[in-house]
């Protein structure tokens, strides 16, 4: 069953009960108006029979004649002659001596009506004869005389089987009309619903961009204002999720690549070396070559054990001294910058600490000095840090020759090299930035690069900053 | 499919439902006129019977206006037009020789209205038996008498000249109802008020009065009944006849009807 439907019942069974319930209370009130109205003109009709009998009783009295039954008799079926019109009227009078069952002085009652049923002197009842309803008066008279007088209630019971009729007609126009604006309005009101419903089932079948835009001011309107938000959410989420797809796609096809063209280069050369009789000059070169490329697969190994490790360990960050881990990772990357043209490194003392590791902290400046020192040889390599607040920004700037701005948010994943040949050369393995953005993130900062193509690049990590430790805290 | 034969049954559930509740004024007069039917209910402003006096009475308004007149006669007004009575009061003659003295018929109408009275219940058959026994033993005159209201006075003596009266009886003669009876009889027979009068009512249609109660509290009260609304009051005597002239000791017995007003009297 619909819910809309369900509704419509609910209110078309709330609206036929309290219909129905005060229809039925207003009739009745009506009704019991209308009887209590012929009560007091049947009252004031059997009174004045009762008034008229017993003046015609005392009237016998006075002229000295007797009270007979056969002449009270008479008299009383005179005084009930019906009237051309008028209102139905039976009246019965009996007398004291007799009982109920040996006949009456006078009686046009009916003859259903036992003395059981009859009421007593002063008292009233209705009770049926046939299809009539009739309300029965008893009054004891003078000299022992009992008048019953009983008035028809039939048009009072048929004017209100008439208001009856009306009524259900009026209830059932009433029940239609309900059915009829419940059906409207809960169509309406579940239209929202219903919207939301296809949505969710176009989002569930992959379109995540749409939206329910269901803008009403209640419970729905909220409730379609949440199912948008966890659409987009979703969105979000699938293009992340499809996003770190991809990157995992290229992270093994860079991967793939970069363990293959350095595996191509030393198979070729020991297949050389195995195969034919180089000269001494070309042996070295050979086992120079071979050299080279384990070197860089070892690198490339390194690096990648590295970044397993910051993926999968809680790193334990503690204050580092920065002119420290700045100092060692200038010392360990003269190699290298003897081999790029001996450029020149220029570090400013800044006596800031921050919280991080030294060890990390080392290799992340380390791989920006290197990086720099690839990207412009022979050029000068900047390496400052200042206190923003409670960040320290750490800047490593080269005079290289850049990197062009739409590969710039590309530069920190994996494997990516702006230029390949150049970077293979030189001994790079493309995950010196991915692995600086990785140690970044693993202190709490980030890694963002400003670089404009023959001007150099200047890398800048923000770190926590912290006071300097007291004697024998520091790392 | 299963849903939807669920869903029909619902909606026919549903409409099941509102039938019954669209019937409920049917069912709530049916109720109703169940309870009503048969049930009896005291009257809103029941009737007031209306409150007879003795003028409602022609015997009680005759034995009134007999007084009153009799009283205006005594004191010489005897005409007024006033207070509704006009006229002269003319007595009837209360000793034999002012008489009538009565034919067969007369004393036969005598029986039947004194057989009346025993068979309604007021005079005891003992009496009566007696009485009749002196009347037949001693082939009694009658002698009778009418005043100008329509009372007839019946006397039965001993004998013609004697002064022994055996029977006065007074009868309104349009309703032939007694107002007076005295007997004299050599022996005393019981009757108890407590009978005799009620049915003594109830036989000259006084009952209608409604409120003859004993006159409880005055000289009435063992032999008396007194209706407020009628103003009257009626006894039943016996005791020693002392008016007798007979030497023989007789004994009597008295039943009188008349206005009576218990403040002024009792």
């Amino acid at each position: 069953m619909r819910f809309s439907e369900k509704l419509v019942c609910t209110i078309l069974l709330v609206v036929v009960t309290f219909f129905a319930l005060g229809g039925s209370a207003l009739l009745y009130g009506d009704f019991q108006d209308r009887l209590s109205s012929l009560a007091d003109q049947e009252q004031n009709r059997h009174d004045m029979l009762c008034y008229t009998l017993e003046n015609e009783i005392l009237s016998l009295h006075r002229q000295g004649e007797a009270v007979t039954e056969s002449g009270l008799g008479s008299f009383c079926a005179d005084l009930l002659e019906p009237a051309e019109g008028g209102t139905a009227q039976l009246a019965a009078l009996y007398h004291t001596d007799r009982q109920m069952g040996q006949g009456a002085v006078y009686s046009c009652l009916p003859a259903v009506w036992g003395a059981s049923m009859l009421p007593g002197s002063g008292q009233q009842a209705i009770l049926r004869s046939g299809d009539s309803l009739w309300r029965v008066y008893c009054t004891d008279l003078l000299d022992g005389w009992t008048l019953y007088s009983a008035y028809d209630l039939s048009e009072a019971f048929a004017a209100r089987s008439r208001s009856l009729q009306r009524f259900l007609l009026l209830e059932a126009a009433v029940v239609i009309g309900a059915a009829a604006a419940a059906a409207i309005f809960s169509r309406k009101l579940i239209r929202p619903l219903a919207l939301l419903n296809q949505a969710s089932r176009r989002i569930a079948a992959g379109d995540y961009a749409l939206r329910t835009n269901v803008r009403t001011d209640d419970e729905i309107g909220q409730l379609s204002e949440s199912f948008d938000s966890m659409a987009a959410a979703v969105q979000d989420k699938v293009a992340a999720l499809e996003l770190s797809v991809q990157q995992r796609e290229d992270f093994m096809g860079a991967f793939t690549h970069e363990l293959k063209t350095p595996m191509t280069g030393i198979l070729g050369y020991a297949d050389l070396l195995r195969s034919m009789q180089p000269d001494p000059a070309e042996q070295r070169e050979a086992a120079g070559a071979i050299y080279h490329e384990a070197h860089r697969l070892e690198s490339l190994s390194g690096k990648l054990l590295q970044l397993l490790h910051l993926d999968e360990e809680e790193l334990a960050l503690g204050p580092v001294a920065l002119d420290r881990a700045v100092t060692m990772a200038v010392k360990a990357a003269r190699p290298a910058l003897e081999q790029n043209g001996h450029a020149r490194v220029e570090t400013l003392s800044t006596g800031l600490w921050v919280q991080g590791d030294t060890d990390l902290l080392c290799d992340l400046v380390l791989n920006l000095i290197t990086n720099a020192a690839k990207a412009g040889p022979g050029g000068t390599i900047t390496v400052s840090a200042e206190q923003a607040g409670r960040t320290v920004l750490l800047r490593v700037r080269d005079q290289g020759c850049g990197i062009p701005a739409d590969q710039l948010a590309r530069v920190t994943e994996p494997f990516y090299m702006v230029d390949k040949s150049r970077a293979r050369k030189q001994g790079g393995s493309g995950l010196g930035l991915a692995l600086c953005s990785r140690i970044a993130q693993a202190h709490g900062g980030t890694l963002t690069i400003d670089s404009a193509p023959g001007k150099g690049t200047a890398v800048t990590v923000t770190l926590q900053a912290v006071s300097k430790p007291e004697e024998g805290g520091a790392s | 499919m299963k849903r939807n034969r669920k869903r029909g049954w619902m909606l026919a559930l549903c409409a099941a439902a509102i039938v019954p509740l669209a019937a409920i004024p049917l069912g709530w007069f049916a109720l109703t006129d169940a309870a009503m039917v048969g049930q009896t209910h005291t009257q809103q402003t029941p009737y007031t019977s209306l409150v007879p006096t003795g003028d409602d009475y022609y015997l009680l308004r005759q034995l009134n206006t007999r007084v009153e007149l009799a009283w205006r006669n005594y004191n010489g007004q005897m005409y007024s037009t006033e207070d509704g009575v006009e006229g002269m009061y003319f007595s009837g003659a209360t000793y034999s020789g002012g008489m009538t003295y009565a034919d067969a018929d007369m004393q036969q109408y005598r029986d039947e209205v004194l057989q009346t009275l025993v068979d309604g219940g007021v005079l005891p058959q003992a009496w009566w038996d007696q009485v009749k026994e002196e009347i037949d033993y001693w082939a009694a005159p009658t002698y009778y008498s009418t005043d100008s209201l329509g009372f007839l006075r019946l006397k039965t003596y001993v004998g013609e000249n004697s002064q022994t009266c055996l029977l006065n009886m007074e009868v309104d003669s349009r309703t032939g109802k007694v107002v007076a009876l005295w007997i004299s009889a050599l022996q005393r027979h019981e009757i108890d008020p407590a009978v005799a009068l009620p049915a003594w009512v109830e036989l000259n249609e006084l009952d209608g009065l409604g409120d003859w109660t004993v006159p409880t509290g005055t000289d009435y009260e063992q032999s008396g009944l007194y209706s407020e609304n009628g103003q009257a009051l009626m006894t039943c005597a016996t005791g020693e006849d002392t008016f007798s002239s007979s030497g023989e000791t007789r004994q009597f017995l008295s039943l009188q009807l008349g206005p009576y007003t218990k403040e002024v009297s009792g």
